[in-house]
């Protein structure tokens, strides 16, 4: 089975990941996760190596466990980036120390996540960073038959106007920007509320119910569809 | 060679110690008592010498020999001497062979060495004279021989070796007793402090009642001991109550496993299953990581993330959050208050503090019921105040529920955990704040005073 957040990926370009990481479970956990995914994953096992090879470029992303024997994640980070190495870089960390993930991104780090974590948020904030937006300056955004006007703050489904509160925008335009791939619980609280934490109840789920009634009414193809309990994707009806 | 145990305690030391100063201060006083008494006979002696030579000398010089006769008749111990020399120093009268030397009769103190002569024979004795010449010319000497007071030392000195050895016995003596009684008491406090730490912790060592050092001591120890048990317990009782929330997931956990591998009809249903074990093990993850959470804020101390934050930016996406959730509940969640308040914090744990309290608030009112979120400023304090309709905290339990775990009777049988608060202490104590809950006529209202960092 093809995993659905792959699809609009060209099959044959194949993404490159390293992953640096000193537990060889976690890596191999790590690595048998991305490669089902059609990742190719080289493991590093200690900062050194992983320094190197992070270093001789030609990736496309890589995970970093903050903890490394020899070179510190965080020094591989800043390495690599004052060497102009722009390759996108998920710190992975155990410690979830309350300063931990500011000083993960000042070093460098494109996104942060604590263990233990699921494989599924782990590979959702790969793909994010993989597929970031370019900085679009359109003010209209569309996904099939969905439009989502930046400016009037105005959102339709074929000719169907939708009446939205401002957070469900910003959630629908998160979604569209990422239109194919899975966003996460975690990852929708971040970009839509700006705070970093858990919430442990499943808050955004209620928010995205709400969302998706308006999105996907009674007799509508289904846009948004949830995926295996931690997440969301948006897709044009086939 | 290892001293028997009695004799190496503190007691007998000390006693051996303070009898021994006791006894050289004792002996230092037998010396200077000894000492001062000779010398006041001695200068006694001497005045009455001198006194003597005076009156001869201011007198008829022929009485002198009157005095001779009386001076040495009365002298069994050989002490005295007398002499009266002519102009050519040849003595006339008296017991001294010759007129000594170093001398001069010039009516003072001399130390002298001289020849005496009486029917028992010849000695030279030393002594001391006087002399003066008289108003015929001649020179009258009269001395004493101090050589009566050599015995008196061996006397005193026979007193103190008889008294010496008996008070050294008595010392002794004292000391072991001391030391004996000492050592029962230690051996007690030994036994029951074993009991204790083979786990007796309800155990208390024996007090006599007698107020006296050990008393004084053993009641210390034992408000220590009181206070480690009160601890272990409540360590006893936390422990219990991680072990109760890591089982009740793990328990349906086991339960969803289990049922799926054995009813799964398809893989979907397999999956269910599996999903379900997901849940309940990411709920008992929470928890340890809810945990660690706690002990890194409490003691990290780390406010690298800190910056200037609006509460009432917090206050408004806590509400735009949880507004939906309540609304399903049946619960009206409403925010009033300022609308800004800076200050220096970190906003995610901010964030994380107040959800918490909203979270727990809309968990604990029943449907119907309005939670509310305030910024409001009193006479003294400024203060973010959330309020619910729900059944309240009793008085006795407002200063538990922020322990970790604690969780009253009443929310037993609801989900969630009994950190919330906990956290929300400690990120309020990270900020400076206060927590509090207040009193109020109905429901819960809990404050969290943040004057003190306010811009």
């Amino acid at each position: 089975m093809r995993p659905i957040w792959r699809e609009s990926i060209d099959p044959n370009m194949t993404t490159r990941v390293l992953v640096i990481e000193d537990d060889p479970e976690t890596a191999g956990e790590i690595v048998a996760e991305l490669t089902s995914q059609g990742f190719q994953v080289d493991w590093a096992a200690t900062g050194s190596d992983g320094l190197a090879r992070a270093g001789s470029g030609g990736y496309d992303v890589m995970t970093v466990d903050r903890l490394l024997p020899e070179v510190d994640g965080l020094t591989i980070v800043e390495n690599i980036r004052s060497n102009g190495i722009k390759t996108p870089v998920l710190v992975l960390s155990a410690l979830g120390e309350v300063d931990d993930r500011v000083r993960g991104l000042k070093a460098g780090g494109d996104d942060y996540l604590v263990k233990p974590f699921a494989l599924v948020e782990l590979s959702a904030r790969l793909d994010a960073l993989l597929r970031r937006p370019a900085d679009s300056r359109e003010t209209v955004l569309r996904v099939g038959p969905l439009t989502l006007d930046l400016i009037e703050r105005t959102v339709k489904r074929g000719s169907r106007d939708l009446d939205i509160l401002p957070r469900e925008f910003q959630l629908l335009e998160y979604l569209m920007r990422h239109t194919g791939q899975v966003v996460t619980r975690t990852m929708l609280f971040e970009e839509v509320w700006h705070y970093r934490f858990d919430p442990r109840t499943n808050l955004v789920d209620v928010h995205m119910g709400r969302l998706r009634r308006k999105v996907d009414a009674t007799g509508e193809a289904p846009m948004i569809h949830s995926v295996r309990g931690t997440g969301f994707v948006l897709r044009a009806p086939s | 060679m290892r001293l028997p145990e009695f004799l190496r305690t503190a007691t007998f030391r000390w006693t051996l110690t303070i009898s021994a100063v006791f006894l050289t201060s004792a002996l230092i006083l037998v010396v200077i008592i000894y000492r001062e008494s000779i010398s006041t006979a001695k200068s006694r002696i001497d005045d009455s010498l001198v006194q003597e030579v005076r009156s001869v000398a201011g007198g008829n010089p022929k009485s002198v020999f009157a005095h001779i006769e009386t001076r040495l008749s009365e002298d069994p111990r050989r002490l005295r001497l007398a002499g009266l020399f002519d102009e050519r120093q040849q003595p006339i009268a008296g017991n001294m062979r010759a007129m000594p030397d170093n001398f001069t009769p010039d009516m003072r103190l001399w130390d002298i060495v001289a020849e005496r002569e009486d029917d028992q024979g010849v000695e030279l004795q030393s002594a001391h004279a006087v002399g003066a010449v008289l108003s015929d010319g001649n020179t009258y000497v009269i001395g004493r021989n101090f050589g009566d007071v050599a015995p008196l030392q061996d006397d005193v000195m026979n007193f103190v070796g008889m008294a010496l050895p008996p008070a050294v016995v008595l010392t002794l003596v004292c000391a072991v007793v001391l030391s004996l009684r000492t050592q029962r008491r230690i051996e007690e406090i030994h036994r029951m402090a074993q009991r204790i730490m083979a786990g007796h912790l309800d155990e208390r060592l024996p007090v006599r009642g007698t107020s006296d050092d050990f008393d004084k001591l053993i009641g210390i120890i034992n408000i220590m001991l009181s206070q480690i048990e009160r601890l272990m317990g409540e360590v006893k009782g936390v422990g219990d109550d991680i072990a109760h929330d890591l089982r009740t997931p793990l328990t349906r956990v086991r339960a969803s496993l289990e049922r799926g591998r054995d009813n799964a009809a398809s893989l979907d249903d397999l999956r269910v299953a599996v999903d379900k074990g997901i849940t309940g093990i990411d709920q008992a993850l929470s928890v340890t990581t809810a945990l660690l959470r706690i002990a890194a804020i409490e003691h990290g101390q780390r406010n690298s993330g800190f910056g200037e934050v609006d509460l009432g930016t917090i206050v408004s996406a806590v509400v735009d959050l949880y507004e939906p959730a309540a609304d399903d509940k049946g619960v009206k969640l409403f925010s009033g208050g300022m609308t800004q308040l800076k200050l220096r914090g970190d906003g995610d744990l901010l964030f994380e503090a107040i959800s918490n309290l909203v979270d727990n608030a809309i968990k604990f009112t029943p449907r119907g019921g309005t939670v509310s979120i305030e910024l409001v400023r009193t006479d003294a304090n400024l203060m973010l105040r959330v309020a619910d309709t729900g059944p309240g905290i009793p008085l006795p339990e407002r200063e538990a529920v922020f322990r970790r775990f604690y969780r009253t009777d009443k929310s037993r049988n609801l989900s969630g955990m009994g950190l919330g608060l906990s956290l929300v202490a400690a990120i309020s104590r990270l900020h400076g704040f206060r927590v509090q809950i207040a009193d109020s006529l109905q429901g819960c209202t809990i404050e969290m005073i943040c004057s003190p960092t306010v811009v």
